[in-house]
């Protein structure tokens, strides 16, 4: 899975000894995405981001349009109900 | 807590491309301890690890030299169990060669014995080796390195354990 976002660069896959996690084996597909992206933002010199990992895991908020319109969590009608109602008081 | 974990990773000297700089004016004493960056190996090179017996490795710093001339040499023993091919190998290997050793300490502490300049050295079998005299002995070899260096450092960066590509 994490090698559709990152490519394993300058060695062949296999095992580092990584400061932040140990020894990791990267000839393996069940590496978690959160410790290959902590690696890769850390500045790991073994990993180089593919172009649709760049799409997934950063995308660009400023590209996305709307920028300035605030995503709010949806709230239930009831909700809505009461907190129309506390303002008319 | 004191001692060295159960693996040292070694390589040869010669084929280490680049050594992570030493610190240059450094501001506060724990940058004048770190090294910057990743050793890095020749391609088609990588480094190794060994396995030791548990409690039986010591990285061990000594002070030489006179006033205004002080350095360091430090040493790194162990004991590895058992005489298999891959221990003999090492040591046929290893008397006569140039070596860099990346020793953690049981806090996590990477000591890098080997720079640009110097490499780590094999300098005998503090404990011997060799099959012992009854079954109940423990069959294996110790080993002692050492190296020179004017100051001591941190290693902070990774240890590529596969063959360098580029």
């Amino acid at each position: 899975m994490w090698k559709r976002y990152f490519k394993f660069i300058k060695l062949k896959p296999g095992k580092v000894v990584t400061a932040q996690f140990g020894q990791i084996d990267f000839s393996a597909d069940n590496i978690g995405i959160e410790i290959i992206k902590a690696l890769y933002e850390s500045g790991f010199p073994y990993l180089e981001i593919t172009e649709e990992g760049e799409a997934v895991l950063y995308v660009d908020v400023s590209k996305l349009g709307n920028t300035d319109k605030k995503i709010m969590p949806k709230r239930s009608k009831k909700t809505e109900i009461i907190s129309s109602e506390m303002l008319e008081d | 807590m004191g001692g060295i974990t159960q693996k040292v990773y070694f390589g040869y000297h010669a084929d280490v491309a680049t050594f992570p700089p030493k610190p240059v004016a450094p501001a506060t004493l724990e940058t004048a301890a770190a090294l910057t960056g990743d050793l890095t190996m020749k391609a088609g090179k990588r480094m190794f690890e060994m396995y030791l017996t548990d409690d039986t490795g010591e990285f061990k710093i000594d002070p030489v030299g006179e006033v205004d001339g002080k350095s360091f040499v430090s040493h790194l023993t162990l004991f590895h169990p058992g005489l298999q091919k891959k221990i003999i190998g090492f040591m046929n290997a290893a008397k006569n060669e140039n070596l860099v050793f990346i020793v953690v300490d049981s806090n996590d502490n990477k000591f890098l014995m080997g720079d640009a300049l110097r490499p780590a050295v094999y300098a005998g079998s503090p404990d011997g080796g060799g099959t012992g005299k009854t079954t109940a002995s423990r069959a294996g070899m110790s080993a002692e390195f050492t190296y020179k260096t004017a100051n001591i450092y941190l290693y902070e960066g990774n240890i590529p354990l596969t063959e360098a590509t580029v």
